[in-house]
């Protein structure tokens, strides 16, 4: 601390040789000018004298000198007069330092932990809609406010928690499980049948059985009912609940068309190269050789380290334009094929996800312009869906 | 009417030699007030001039530091102290 205060104030480095150095000495004590820092080697004798101390030597010394007495200025007024050439160092400096300080009451980072089936994107989507981005002025940032909108911003979110750890935004969230899901258990309701069937079992746990077992239904008929009139209490509503299974044959229909059109890559492509420093982006250079209207973009952004561990807000981001243009294309048989059945996947899929499957028969059709796939699935589901009973 | 101010005249400030004291910690630090001159120095023996005659100070290492008006601060291994007339 003494030695960084010196350094400060600044001093001279006074060295004399060794056989002066006694009377040098002696001619500080009985005047009583504060010396330090006194070093003897090789011969010579050093001492420290501050700048008003040294004012006062000189004076009194009349501008004698000790044998082989040297003279040195030390410390900032010596860094300083040896760079007074130099503005732009000082400058450098002085503007480092200022970038360093305003740029800590900016953003740099955010972290995000927790996630399991919600993505990162999506919480840093919904941050931002609330302020929380790189580059955001932190004491503008409330983060208890924040916190509150993003549980209402974002569906599947039970807790988060923002921390704002210097320049970094910690995010921590903790997801709704599915066991959680609210079920109003007051509301009343019946059960109406969602395809036409067959009625196999029936699992009655709330309201009353409107249908048997080995009874027809039509799509929309009632099967258990939420209103209970009794004798003693009069009809009063509840929530029917229960599993209703039938037997049921889904029909599904695709049809594939021999002709289409498909999309070609050209081969040709386009890059534009910007930085993205916080969220300001910076277009570096790009040709203009192809119109972006058919093209595919594709981006790619790179963030940049500072010596390969801290994280700069800095980032390069590459955007590649692919050109396409779209061609026709004829399907052979079994491509259509192929095709038809996809399709007929994708749109049976979420009905029989829970059936029981007893057959399947299918039937393909093949015209001129295209193919036509037809299937018909016997099953057994559960055909019980829940529809609430207007009170108003 | 008028009064007359007296200016009163500061008489000269005498340099006021404080009485001859030594201070000696754990033999490796040695304060010395009253001090007037440096006789000899070097890292084995100092020599200092105080108003009651000389003070040596001998040993290995030893440093010299001003530690105020007509004081000296000794830092090393001491050995001896000897006071000459």
């Amino acid at each position: 601390m003494e030695t960084m205060l010196n350094f400060i104030r600044s001093y001279y480095r006074i060295t004399v040789s060794e056989t002066d150095g006694q009377r040098a000495l002696d001619f500080l004590v009985s005047h009583d000018i504060p010396f330090h820092g006194l070093e003897s080697a090789e011969g010579k004798l050093s001492f420290c004298l501050l700048l008003s101390d040294f004012k006062a030597y000189r004076r009194l010394r009349a501008e004698k000198r000790f044998l082989d007495e040297t003279r040195e200025l030390c410390g900032l007024r010596a860094l300083i007069r040896r760079y007074r050439g130099r503005i732009g160092l000082a400058a450098g400096a002085v503007m480092a330092l200022a970038l360093i300080l305003i740029s800590s009451f900016f953003v740099w980072d955010i972290t995000v932990t927790g996630t399991d089936k919600l993505s990162s994107d999506e919480i840093l989507d919904a941050l931002e809609k609330n302020g929380v981005k790189l580059g955001a002025y932190i004491p503008s940032l409330d983060t208890e406010k924040i916190e509150q909108a993003m549980i209402l911003d974002v569906d599947g979110l039970s807790w988060i928690s923002l921390n704002l750890r210097g320049t970094v935004a910690a995010v921590e969230v903790r997801e709704r499980s599915d066991d959680a899901e609210k079920i109003d258990t007051q509301a009343p309701s019946n059960l109406v049948a969602t395809f036409d069937g067959q009625i196999e079992s029936l699992e009655v746990m709330g309201g009353v059985a409107a249908v048997s077992r080995g009874q027809i239904v039509k799509k929309g008929d009632l099967l258990v009912s939420g209103v209970i009139d009794s004798n003693a209490l009069g009809y009063r509503l509840v929530r029917a609940r229960g599993e209703v299974t039938a037997r049921v044959t889904l029909t599904y229909n695709v049809e594939i068309p021999y002709q289409t059109t498909e999309k070609v890559y050209t081969g040709n492509f386009y890059k534009q190269k910007s930085i993205k420093i916080f969220s300001k982006t910076l277009n570096l250079f790009g040709k203009d050789s192809i119109s972006p209207e058919n093209c595919d973009t594709i981006e790619t952004e790179r963030r940049v380290y500072l010596f390969g561990k801290i994280k700069l807000p800095i980032f390069l981001q590459e955007t590649t334009y692919a050109e396409y243009e779209m061609k026709e294309k004829t399907l052979t048989e079994s491509e259509a094929l192929e095709l038809a059945y996809e399709q007929l996947h994708k749109i049976s899929e979420e009905d029989l996800e829970d059936a029981e499957i007893l057959a399947r028969h299918t039937h393909i059709s093949e015209g001129e312009d295209g193919l036509v796939l037809h299937e018909e699935v016997e099953c057994i589901l559960n055909i019980a869906q829940e529809v609430k009973i207007d009170t108003d | 009417m008028k009064i007359k101010k007296i200016k009163q005249v500061q008489p000269p400030k005498a340099p006021v030699i404080p009485r001859e004291t030594i201070e000696i910690a754990e033999r490796c630090e040695m304060l010395v007030t009253g001090v007037l001159g440096i006789d000899e120095y070097s890292q084995q023996s100092i020599r200092v001039k105080t108003k009651q005659g000389l003070i040596q100070v001998t040993g290995r290492g030893l440093i010299m530091c001003w530690a105020g008006e007509k004081k000296l601060m000794f830092r090393g291994a001491i050995d001896t102290v000897r006071f000459e007339a």
